[in-house]
């Protein structure tokens, strides 16, 4: 029997899209995208929708460029591929849609009736936001990161546990 | 659309993010006029001219929400906000679609109390009391109304309190007689007088371990009936919240609600009221009774008293996070585990045994490290609270003991007032973990009553009517959207007329499930109204509209009992003679007689497994017997085999001969004997007709029709 050439990627026909197929432009308030198909041809999109695939992990790899259905149009592989005008626009968007600001120093932590109530320092400033059963609202990536999810659905970041100074690193250790 | 100039806007949101990638907060308005809006963002204010905008959506992104406008040269942003504001937003998005729909530019209704008025912070999703703000005097005081009917068990054990307590104050004197009168007197004591003595000792005793029995009788009564009426209370409110709040919360939550939560209520009415009643009187008639006997030995027992307090204060502070950190790891492992087992044949499919065992090992081993630092911690914490708190026994030893060198103090007396201050510990050490206590109780009560407290978004009005419903179903202007601004079906129009088929089909997610949903009012729809012979379903009793709607899903919920009445879940009176015609009619009977134990075979969770066909039969079974005037059909067959799927067609048609009914089904060939199909496209109605018409058109029913065949062919 022959070996199958044909692999699990030719069947999943997955775009990757990089500098020589796809180029991003502003328009209007959003981006927008031409793209190179593999016969030559190319499709114009007034608008397109980036999507990270890995948001935890790689926040600028394997981003999903969609059209106004969710469907994907292809997936970058690295915006870094793009050059640095590309980058610019892509990076841009993908930080409007995913606001995650990064805490710096928390200044308060008070647990009362299954809620805490935080305030914080972040990349953004001072902030103050509460969380429903603290623990399960504490994400930990890896063993450094952790993400914090609080009742209204805004979510924080904290790149470095152990960047952090002695006494915000107490209150939130017992919650990890 | 009007374009007059106008002075004030209809709508106005708030938003606190800038419309680009700027990480900073950037405090805003934007205003909206019929003509125009105005963007002020503290910077600079911006004028977005209303010509030409189709239709505003709120896309969410990650940790914010967007609010667009869609016009003629694409899409503009309005506004970018952080999640506090959502509900604002989307709220803003549904009154400003309506203004364009309708022209009419009415203010925006205010959307009540998203952030708590006091401190200004959101409410937890689905709740309208502030965690930080609940009053708990309040939420006391309704738990005392609640346990209003029982009362008078609370009073009597208040009064058995009372009475125990006045009788430990009495041990240590008559044991004071003891002593000085009959063990360290030098005399030859009376036989007489000194049996009187011990009996009373003994009488005491008895009486006071007699009333303790009655006390915890009556408090246990007491608590339970406050527990029971509590239970039923939630579990009712529970019931009748619509879906869409129940969904908001999971099933564990819920039934922590119900178990837990009352549980420890439970326990703070049963022991830590009657202990608190029983601690307080006991500290105050044992330290009324120290400072008559001598104020100053009494001051010197007392003053320690505010460090131990502190201490035993900070050293919970202190532990509490460190337990609740140990229980939390503990919950990790268990759902580790539980994931293993429930999933084992995967892990031995995939030969990850290692791997899962690793993960285990990981799980348990963090929850060991931080249970043996709490318990070093405790280990070493406890002995120097119970050091502070003894510290007044010193100096009452040696007071006392010099005193009694001195001559001015006899044994009894040293006895008498050493069991006072033993009395006088108890109490403090209590008190001292009182707060805790009523924390954590507090806790449960807020969170109960938060259930409680909620209003259901689909609530039978005062003057609902039940009635039997009949006639056209009417589905008029109908939108709707699970998230206020993301609109899962729009500008629904649609008659059923009574007896007919309908089948509604469509690609996976364009609303077809949500459609039957809100023909059975488990939503009620953003805009628009469905009607059933002329009466708007939101003007019936949800009981008289579902009592005659039977349904049949993909997949079946079968209870824990006999697969008799499984059936006669639908009908708990119902006669064996129904139970078995609606079996028999629905292909039920032809298995239940193979069966050892037939209809009391036991089914559900620790019972007879039963197959696909064998449970959707059930469910077309239940739904006979129901004998209801609509039928709803979400899938019904979808999760069966060709085969199977045949049989139970026979059945389905016993059920829906002569019935209106709505047949969802991804295998069209299951709607052959629709009388009208509805294709839904994008939440919109994009085709209706009969099979035959429809394949003509070939428009998009004809596409899933010839996909499918394609796909047949191929398998």
């Amino acid at each position: 029997m022959s070996e199958n050439k044909y692999t699990l990627a030719d069947a999943a026909g997955i775009i990757y899209l990089d500098k020589t197929n796809a180029t991003f432009f502003r328009e209007g308030d959003f981006i927008g995208a031409e793209l190179k198909g593999e016969d030559g041809t190319c499709s114009r999109h007034g608008r397109v929708w980036l999507h990270r695939s890995f948001p935890f992990d790689m926040l600028y790899e394997y981003i999903s460029v969609q059209n106004k259905d969710q469907e994907e149009l292809g997936l970058i592989k690295n915006v870094a591929a793009f050059d640095e005008d590309q980058q610019a626009i892509l990076r841009d968007e993908l930080e409007r849609k995913y606001y995650t600001p990064q805490i710096k120093k928390i200044l308060t932590l008070k647990e009362t009736r299954g809620f805490s109530f935080w305030k914080v320092i972040a990349d953004c400033g001072e902030l103050s936001f509460t969380l429903q059963d603290t623990s399960k609202s504490i994400s930990r990536i890896g063993a450094d990161r952790a993400f914090i999810f609080d009742i209204c659905g805004n979510r924080y970041e904290i790149k470095s546990l152990s960047g952090l100074d002695k006494n915000s690193y107490r209150k939130l250790e017992l919650y990890l | 659309m009007a374009k007059n100039k106008s002075n004030s806007p209809y709508i106005s949101v708030e938003f606190d993010l800038a419309p680009t990638s700027k990480r900073e907060r950037l405090e805003g308005r934007a205003d909206f006029y019929p003509d125009r809006i105005e963007i002020y963002n503290g910077e600079r204010q911006t004028t977005v001219s209303t010509e030409g905008i189709k239709r505003y959506k709120c896309p969410r992104g990650v940790g914010c929400i967007m609010l667009e406008a869609e016009g003629e040269k694409g899409d503009i942003l309005i506004l970018r906000a952080t999640m506090e504001h959502s509900e604002t937003v989307a709220e803003a998005v549904k009154q400003l679609n309506r203004a364009l729909d309708t022209g009419a530019f009415a203010g925006m209704d205010q959307i009540a109390g998203m952030l708590c008025p006091k401190c200004h912070r959101p409410f937890p999703p689905g709740s309208k009391t502030c965690p930080r703000c609940a009053d708990k005097g309040k939420y006391l005081l309704r738990l005392w109304k609640m346990a209003k009917p029982f009362r008078k068990y609370i009073y009597i054990s208040v009064i058995i309190y009372f009475i125990i307590s006045g009788i430990n104050l009495l041990i240590p004197y008559f044991n004071r007689i003891l002593v000085d009168e009959y063990i360290n007197s030098g005399n030859v004591p009376e036989v007489a007088k000194y049996v009187i003595a011990v009996a009373m000792i003994l009488l005491v005793n008895i009486v006071s371990r007699l009333l303790s029995m009655v006390r915890t009788y009556t408090q246990t009564i007491a608590s339970n009936k406050v527990i029971v009426r509590l239970r039923e209370i939630i579990f009712d409110k529970i019931q009748h919240l619509s879906l869409a709040r129940v969904s908001k919360r999971t099933s564990g939550e819920l039934m922590n609600r119900v178990t837990e939560d009352t549980g420890t209520i439970q326990r703070f009415i049963t022991d830590d009221i009657g202990a608190l009643i029983e601690q307080v009187l006991m500290l105050l008639g044992v330290g009324i009774l120290l400072f008559a006997y001598n104020w100053k030995l009494a001051l010197l027992i007392i003053l320690p008293m505010p460090l131990v307090v502190l201490s035993h204060r900070l050293m919970w502070r202190f532990l509490r996070a460190r337990y609740g950190k140990q229980w939390h790891l503990g919950a990790q492992a268990n759902t580790i585990l539980h994931d293993i087992f429930s999933g084992i044949r995967v892990v031995k499919a995939f030969g990850t045994e290692k791997a899962e065992r690793e993960r285990y090992d990981h799980s348990i081993n963090e929850e060991k490290k931080i249970r043996a630092s709490n318990e070093t911690y405790f280990a070493v914490i406890s002995p120097i609270t119970s050091f502070l708190m003894g510290v007044g026994e010193f100096f009452l030893l040696a007071f006392v003991g010099n005193a009694i060198l001195g001559g001015t103090m006899t044994f009894g007396e040293m006895q008498q007032f050493s069991a006072y201050v033993g009395l006088i510990y108890g109490p403090l050490r209590w008190l001292a973990m009182m707060p805790r206590r009523l924390t954590m109780t507090m806790t449960s009560v807020v969170k109960v009553f938060d259930v409680i407290d909620e209003e259901s978004d689909v609530a039978d009005r005062d003057d609902a009517v039940s009635a039997d419903v009949k006639g056209d179903i009417e589905i008029k202007n109908v939108s709707f959207g699970y998230e206020s601004g993301n609109t899962v079906l729009h500008n629904i129009n649609l008659t059923i007329r009574p007896g007919e088929m309908i089948g509604i089909v469509g690609r996976s997610g364009v609303g077809k499930s949500t459609l039957i949903n809100l023909i059975m009012r488990m939503y009620d729809p953003d805009d628009g109204s469905i009607s059933i012979g002329g009466t708007d379903i939101r003007d019936m009793t949800q009981e008289s509209l579902r009592r005659q709607m039977g349904v049949v899903l993909q997949e079946t919920m079968l209870f824990s009992g006999t697969l008799y009445n499984n059936i006669a879940y639908s009908k708990p009176d119902a006669t064996p003679d129904e139970v078995i015609t609606a079996a028999k009619l629905s292909g039920v009977h032809k298995f239940a007689i193979k069966l050892a134990d037939g209809y009391n075979t036991i089914i559900g969770e620790k019972g007879y497994t039963l197959s696909g066909g064998e449970r959707q039969r059930v469910a077309i079974a239940r739904a006979l017997l129901h004998d209801p005037r609509f039928i709803i059909l979400d899938e019904a067959t979808s999760a069966l085999d060709t085969e199977t799927e045949k049989d139970i067609q026979d059945a389905l048609q016993q059920l829906i001969a002569g019935r209106t009914t709505i047949a969802i089904a991804h295998r069209l060939s299951t709607l052959r004997n629709a009388t009208r199909l509805v294709v839904l496209d994008r939440g919109e109605v994009a085709e209706v007709g009969t099979h035959d018409e429809l394949m003509k058109k070939k428009g998009l029913y004809f596409d899933l029709v010839m996909a499918q065949r394609q796909m047949s062919k191929m398998g």
